[in-house]
């Protein structure tokens, strides 16, 4: 009975729910009762790996996320390709799931088991990239560098942390809960033992919305509200991928800029302010996420008409981080934020913030231009960037012989 | 609000006086080649900086000339532009350099002298006052008891407890305003400050201040505890001074 049961929590993807009235209804007196989660019913099918661009870009946000800054230990080139080859591997198998290979019981199993017998799909993307310092002179691949992929700098309101910077490699993993995107987490560092090494790891999570709308970040504000319409082709050619005439290697068209920035929220002293100077703060009302003056998040300010600021400040975060005019609209980025919690820090202040996470084609033209605007902004009192880097996301894989990083390395 | 900021004025003023003698006084013992007498005022001054409410970006980038650190510098301590007190803390504790410490305080002295001369004629909003008193012991809580500005000489307590040494002033002065509004928040904040006071002092071993790392944590949680309530009540000043039009 009891082994029965065991089975059918597994065999019914971990329907929590379901398992819950179905062991309300079995009678069994000694039943382990497993309480209810919603939003979380671990159903979600599978995001396509193959494409002209890697997923987890365009792909719409589940609510769990690992970013992992990897330094490349492998000695040369042939073993570089192996680990390319690797992740793409693994990668291609995690994100459309299935039952892993069963090696007996006396050798160490093939999986994790985090997941189940049954590795289920959940929406797990996989996102590689590659910062500049790949392109140093340990792979000769110095002639191959995206032209325009720099290192991070640091702006006038940063407090950079050794420990969270850099990185050879960037894996962006993201999946509809936080067991599948450990499971994949594990999955690929195991398999890649010897020839890359976390460097730094940030977890993230993207509440439901509450009560509609957008989700929050840890100020209480709806974020991630303005991003350019990037579904639209000739959008995202202008602002999202390299493409080609743009003096890029040939091999990196199809791929994208991409920053993440780890950014502290000083929560306990932002609770401390009034709604009025939070809301000024930002440019937004803080319940409904309508910008100053206006009813709905999805409306879009004039500022033409406001332009002396009474509604939305001239120093509010929304209006300078997109001021919405003619000059600043290839300054647009296509932000994928995730909240970070990460316990208490020495004096028992909750470290806690936001992953900034976006995409774009040109680093300079696009996330530097949107930062130097946000320079000394009122919001800099209540937050500090302490980390991240610049990546390139790879071009897709485009067909099942294809591999992460086959441009780069063959071009 | 016009009496206040005058008499925030003065304190101000009078108090960069002090500053710019004691700071000279840290340029002697350095040169004497005394590094004892020299950490002894470099404390000293250091300590009367933060009494001014210095903290909290008040004076603008002559403060942080005077009192920043090098977190937010591209290139760390090795910055030319981290100057002033925390680079004399290191010179002195970390580097034991006194001909580096010598040079850091001409410098030192320079920008209070530059600031002393200045400040009298700076204009002060009516929106700063209120603000600045929960702000200097927020600046407190995030980089002093942290301890992510300590150079080495270990004594981010006695600045805190400097800090609510201004914080104090700033209440003090804000009273006649704050007490028709809320005639209990002047005696439920001193209240609070003293008990922080008393968690600050606890700290002190055989009389030494003692870095924030090394504090016992049960003390710790106190000073995080107590000033952390000192602050919720604090932070309720700029809504009763009801400054009109105020914006960050």
């Amino acid at each position: 009975m009891t082994i029965d049961r065991r089975r059918f929590l597994l065999r019914s993807g971990l329907g929590a729910v379901g398992a819950f009235a179905a062991l309300s209804g079995s009678g069994d007196a000694d039943a382990d009762v497993t309480l209810p989660v919603s939003g979380n019913d671990a159903t979600l099918g599978p995001v396509p790996f193959e494409g002209r661009h890697q997923a987890g870009i365009l792909t719409a946000l589940p609510p769990a996320a690992a970013f992992l800054a990897l330094d490349v230990i492998a000695e040369d080139r042939s073993t570089l390709t192996d680990l390319f080859r690797t992740v793409t591997a693994r990668a291609r198998y995690l994100t459309a799931g299935g039952v892993p290979p069963d090696l007996g019981t006396a050798s160490p199993p093939s999986d994790s088991g985090t997941l189940g017998a049954d590795v289920p799909a959940d929406a797990l993307t996989v996102t590689l990239g590659v910062s500049s310092s790949l392109f140093d002179d340990r792979f000769a691949l110095a002639t191959r560098r995206p032209i325009r992929l720099t290192t991070m700098r640091a702006f006038p309101n940063d407090g950079l942390n050794p420990d969270w910077l850099g990185g050879d490699l960037m894996l962006q993993l993201c999946a509809g809960s936080t067991d599948t995107v450990l499971h994949a987490l594990r999955d690929i560092t195991r398999h890649t033992r010897g020839a890359m090494q976390v460097r730094w790891r940030m977890d993230g999570f993207i509440s439901p919305p509450r009560p509609t709308g957008l989700p929050r970040n840890h100020l209480g504000f709806m974020d991630g509200i303005a991003n350019p319409d990037v579904t639209n082709p000739k959008i995202a050619d202008q602002l999202l991928w390299v493409v080609k005439g743009h003096g890029e290697p040939a091999w990196a068209v199809g791929g994208s800029y991409h920053v993440i920035r780890l950014i502290r929220m000083f929560t306990e002293f932002w609770d401390r302010v009034s709604l009025h100077v939070q809301q000024a703060t930002i440019g937004r009302y803080r319940a409904s996420g309508a910008p100053l003056g206006m009813t709905s998040y999805t409306d879009i300010p004039d500022y033409a008409k406001d332009r002396h600021g009474y509604d939305v400040p001239l120093t509010a975060h929304m209006r300078l981080a997109n001021p919405r005019t003619a000059i600043t609209e290839p300054s647009r980025i296509l932000r994928r934020g995730y909240n970070y919690d990460l316990g208490v820090d020495v004096n028992g202040t909750l470290n806690m913030g936001l992953v900034f996470n976006c995409f774009q084609q040109d680093l300079l033209r696009q996330f530097e231009a949107t930062q130097t605007r946000l320079v000394d902004e009122p919001l800099a009192d209540y937050i500090r960037p302490f980390g991240g880097g610049y990546f390139f996301a790879l071009p897709g894989v485009r067909n099942s012989e294809d591999w992460l990083g086959r441009g780069l390395m063959q071009a | 609000m016009a009496p206040e900021i005058a008499s925030y004025r003065g304190y101000v003023t009078q108090k960069l006086g002090l500053e710019a003698s004691e700071v000279q006084l840290l340029a002697t013992a350095i040169a004497a080649g005394q590094v004892g007498a020299a950490r002894a005022a470099w404390l000293t001054a250091h300590l009367t900086w933060h009494r001014i409410g210095g903290a909290y970006d008040a004076f603008g980038d002559l403060g942080l000339a005077i009192d920043g650190t090098a977190l937010r510098l591209q290139d760390g301590i090795l910055s030319p532009q981290f100057t002033g007190f925390h680079k004399v803390e290191l010179d002195l504790w970390q580097n034991g350099d006194l001909a580096a410490a010598a040079t850091d305080t001409a410098t030192l002295l320079s920008d209070v002298d530059e600031l002393a001369g200045k400040f009298p004629h700076e204009s002060i909003s009516a929106a700063e006052l209120p603000l600045r008193t929960h702000d200097i012991l927020e600046d407190a809580l995030r980089d002093e008891l942290s301890g992510d500005d300590d150079y080495g000489s270990g004594t981010d307590m006695a600045a805190v407890e400097a800090d609510v040494d201004g914080t104090r002033e700033l209440l003090s002065l804000l009273a006649p305003v704050l007490n028709p509004g809320a005639p209990h928040l002047e005696a439920t904040a001193t209240n609070e400050l003293n008990k922080l006071d008393a968690a600050l002092a606890a700290t002190r071993t055989n009389g030494q201040w003692v870095a924030v790392t090394q504090v016992p944590l049960a003390q710790r949680e106190q000073v995080d505890g107590d000033i952390g309530a000192a602050l919720e009540t604090l932070d309720l000043v700029p809504e009763l001074v009801q400054v009109k039009g105020l914006t960050t």
